[in-house]
């Protein structure tokens, strides 16, 4: 196929399409994989995706296509047949005009011109010798990397719609993430890494391994706490995993819309507390979730999602905000090609406040402090409920410090960022696309022993 | 398919390479979604390309390409060899343990093509299913989805592998949420199969979600439970995401290899009770349909456990090697561009002689917990932690089910938790799902898993 957007615009006409939307997406990737100290596999591929979605009328389909061989012909004849069997959606407003808000956002990292399998393979390397260095210096009798990955990718992506949108965004993108082992005498610990953007961050893969060789140390021989209720700090990591699966769900426009958020009919008001500032930046300088446009080719902007505690915006894509009669915010997102999308953050940016987990430690008469977990993915957002089981944690009980893992904290978030909030840490982390400091809460449910 | 995979091994040998396998797919997943009664998506996607895996003294590269044009092929082809021979020095070298090679075609059974049938027909179905839903007024959302996949996969190797196979899934699902007096619940849930269009044709829908509706208005209006540590009684689809979790990832020899298995050393060791033998096995009626791995392997049923003794791996081609085991056919991928690696395929617990009803009788206090509404599980097998979650549940006092209680996560230890199972039903069930599968290593593929009733004291449960 390979074809360009114009063709499918001239052969959607000649068919009868009343709108035609096109996103070719053009993905190289070269991914570095350890096992136990070895680099292996190490893999490149090239992939080019079509994303159709059509409109005769009132009713929408889509089409994605990664078949190169198919003719253009072919995917509108059987693009027609879905738009044409399909229901007619008495809400659609068609797809977004040239809505260009001047923001440029750095996406791309020039030094990606050059990278291939090879540059994977050297910060593969670098993770090896970083953690086997750290490991001695930890006094570690044995260190090793079990597993992890380097990725590195180059995308472009084009956006061609029948009401005026042609935009182009070229990205680049670093991602690796893994889990280092440590042996003390005989007791084994792990702990995990990750880190992510659109720049290679060599010194910063180091020292999150170094980090995580480093926390072998503070994690070894734990064991369960008692169940009950007990404070609560989570590192900046962990505070925004909890916003990913719990909060950037609720802000959803389309979930707000459906019924499926906690945050409907609440704009305007009061949610959690006045310390809470959250941003959606999409033009944070090569930042994971940094874009100029959305996938819908909508130009993207900063804007204020909760202002000391004040529920501001919902965000949007550019059906959802036709809806709710509001401007398109810029975050409409899709999973693959010629799917429909739905509303994300960007960068959700949390403003800092004042001391960390230092402070907030020494704060604390009984509590738990979380570093790494997992299932937070399985969060009930739509009762604000946080579930995660920690894997990497600390009791903090009478002055004394213990690792602890294998149990299950939960709470309400309104709760949580609410009446129970204590400190907003000021100790700011970039991870992937959130960027957040450590938290205080003043009471959690523990489910251990 | 116009692609001669075979002359592309070929090629690869010509090349210097000692071992080639290319991975031909084309894949067609289609979705439906029905949103408040607005069809909110109807989409087709289809993909199609090649992958290589190139072996050079040991080292192995991986390239892939959809542009199946000879000089793109070729250019993949040139790649994976490239990257392979620039390991040399960089990695260490494997060895792929010795089999016979196989040449096979097989499609899983069905009876009316999906892709046939028309999308009024579908849209149809979820806009009836819609329509009774309505009748519940406590249903503040209701979003209803139906998806089908036929994934075609083709492998050659040097072996002199040929074997080609299409699989066909189907299934429905849906997520509820049910507001009451202020209170939101949700219920996210699906049913599906390896088969075609009968099985949506014939199952009762109206029944299934209308008990999906009654749980989830029940939840918003019941008590969280409050957190410790619980006798739990796990129906059919909760033991099958447990096995999955708490035993089935740290039995992949891949993450065994590389450290990061707390059953690393333990073949032959007792691991759970004696009551608990655990299975992978690519054909169950109820699960996904592997018949052979994505290396050519034929896929072949392993015990993991066996009267609570560890039994061994489950293990690719390489892991086979290290471990001087026979390949269970395990080495998987998510698709044509991806790298092999050690993944279940349906993982059950065998069932025993408890009927699921005495087991409740015979519980004093503690949980019974649901599937319906489960979200999954996750572990890391490296700290043997593991989690996961069960939809709206009951209590149990007295051998009786009493109240409702919301959705819980459970938690726990690999090698403890299993030591704790009690009692065995008798009643096996397998199912897998056309909407989702297991993560690992950026790879998500279609598992299934199941087994019966079971009982499991003191596992540490928050609501």
């Amino acid at each position: 196929m390979a074809a360009e957007p114009e063709l499918f615009l001239r052969e959607a006409a000649r068919r009868g399409f009343s709108e035609l939307e096109i996103a070719v997406s053009q993905v190289e990737r070269f991914r570095a994989e350890i096992s136990g100290n070895t680099i292996k596999p190490v893999s490149a591929g090239s992939r080019t995706v079509y994303g159709l979605r059509g409109v005769i009328g009132r009713r929408v389909g889509g089409l994605s296509v990664s078949d190169l061989a198919v003719g253009v012909e072919d995917v509108l004849r059987d693009l027609e047949r879905v738009v044409r069997n399909s229901p007619e959606d008495p809400h659609w407003p068609g797809f977004p005009p040239r809505i260009h808000r001047g923001n440029r956002a750095e996406t791309y990292s020039r030094e990606f011109d050059e990278l291939g399998p090879e540059k994977a393979v050297e910060l593969a390397g670098l993770i090896v010798e970083e953690a086997l260095e750290e490991g001695r210096s930890v006094g570690a009798d044995k260190t090793y990397v079990v597993n992890a990955y380097v990725e590195l990718a180059r995308i472009n992506m084009r956006v061609v719609n029948t009401n005026g949108v042609d935009i182009v965004e070229k990205c680049s993108v670093f991602s690796s993430s893994g889990s280092v082992k440590s042996v003390f005498s005989g007791v084994e610990s792990t702990y995990h890494f990750l880190i992510g953007g659109r720049r290679v961050e060599e010194d910063g893969l180091g020292e999150r391994v170094r980090q995580a060789v480093s926390h072998t140390r503070l994690f070894a021989n734990p064991s369960t706490p008692e169940s009950g209720v007990y404070e609560l700090v989570l590192t900046p990591r962990v505070f925004g995993e909890v916003l990913t699966y719990v909060v950037a769900p609720a802000v959803s426009g389309l979930n707000i819309l459906e019924g499926r958020s906690p945050l409907r009919g609440r704009v305007g008001l009061d949610v959690f507390d006045e310390r809470i500032t959250i941003r959606d930046d999409p033009l944070l300088p090569l930042h994971y979730g940094s874009r100029s446009f959305d996938d819908e080719g909508v130009g993207v902007m900063a804007k204020t999602v909760f202002g000391k505690g004040v529920f501001k915006t919902p965000l949007t894509n550019y059906y959802v905000s036709k809806r709710l009669n509001t401007e398109a915010t810029g975050n409409g997102f899709r999973s693959v090609p010629g799917v429909s999308t739905t509303p994300s953050p960007t960068n959700l940016v949390v403003e800092g406040g004042s001391g960390g987990l230092e402070e907030f430690v020494r704060d604390m008469r009984r509590g738990v402090v979380v570093y790494s977990t997992i299932g937070g993915w399985m969060s009930n957002f739509v009762a604000g409920q946080v579930y995660f089981t920690v894997t990497h944690g600390l009791l903090v009980e009478s002055g004394s410090v213990k690792p602890v893992k294998s149990f299950v904290v939960t709470g309400n978030i309104f709760d949580w960022l609410g009446g129970k909030l204590v400190a907003v840490g000021s100790d700011l982390e970039p991870n992937f696309n959130i960027v957040s400091p450590s938290i205080y809460i003043r009471e959690a449910l523990v489910s251990g022993d | 398919m116009s692609l001669d995979l075979e002359s592309w091994v070929k090629k690869g040998e010509e090349l210097g390479a000692e071992y080639v396998d290319a991975r031909y797919q084309e894949h067609v997943y289609e979705i439906l979604v029905l949103d408040n009664g607005v069809l909110r998506e109807a989409a087709v996607s289809r993909s199609r390309g090649v992958g290589f895996r190139v072996f050079y003294k040991g080292y192995q590269g991986y390239a892939s390409t959809n542009d199946l044009s000879p000089g793109s092929v070729k250019r993949a082809l040139e790649e994976a060899f490239k990257i392979a021979r620039a390991l040399e020095g960089r990695s260490k070298p494997v060895r792929l343990a010795e089999r016979a090679g196989y040449r096979d075609k097989i499609i899983s059974i069905y009876a009316i093509e999906p892709l046939e049938v028309d999308l009024s027909e579908k849209v149809e179905l979820l806009k009836s299913i819609h329509s009774s839903l309505r009748e519940e007024k406590a249903l503040s959302s209701i979003l209803l989805r139906y998806g089908f996949e036929r994934d075609r996969r083709i492998l050659a190797s040097s072996r002199g592998d040929y074997v080609d196979f299409t699989r066909r899934m189907i299934g429905v699902g849906g997520v509820l949420v049910a507001q009451v007096e202020g209170s939101m619940e949700r219920l996210s849930h699906g049913e599906s199969r390896v088969g075609g269009w009968e099985f949506v044709k014939y199952f009762d829908w109206f029944r299934y979600f209308r008990e999906n509706a009654e749980l989830v208005v029940g939840a918003a209006k019941a008590k969280r439970l409050p957190p410790g540590r619980y006798d739990v009684v796990l129906d059919n689809e909760m033991v099958g995401l447990l096995i999955h979790e708490a035993f089935g990832h740290a039995s992949e020899a891949d993450i065994a290899v590389s450290g990061g298995s707390v059953l690393e050393g333990k073949v032959g060791s007792p691991v759970a009770s004696e009551l608990v033998s655990i299975v992978d096995d690519g054909r169950v009626e109820g699960g996904v349909y592997v018949p052979y791995d994505d290396e050519g392997t034929p896929k072949r049923k392993v015990y993991l456990v066996e009267k609570g003794v560890f039994r061994g791996f489950i293990n690719n081609l390489e892991t086979a090697t290290h471990y001087n085991a026979e390949p269970t056919g395990n080495g998987r991928v998510m698709g044509y561009p991806d790298t092999i690696l050690v993944r279940q395929t349906n993982t059950y617990l065998e069932p025993g002689d408890w009927d699921p009803y005495e087991i409740i009788q015979d519980t004093r206090r503690g949980v019974y917990v649901k599937g319906r509404g489960a979200m999954g599980g996750e572990v890391d097998p490296a700290t043997g932690s593991f989690t996961f979650t069960g939809g709206p549940s009951f209590l149990v006092e007295g051998g009786e089910v009493r109240g409702m209680v919301r959705g819980v996560m459970l938690a726990g230890n690999i090698l403890e938790t299993l030591r704790n199972v009690d009692a065995v039903g008798f009643d096996l069930e397998v199912k897998t799902s056309v909407f989702g599968g297991c993560g690992k290593g950026d790879q998500i593929v279609r598992v299934g898993d199941g087994g019966p009733h079971v009982r499991v004291r003191g596992v540490a449960i928050g609501g």
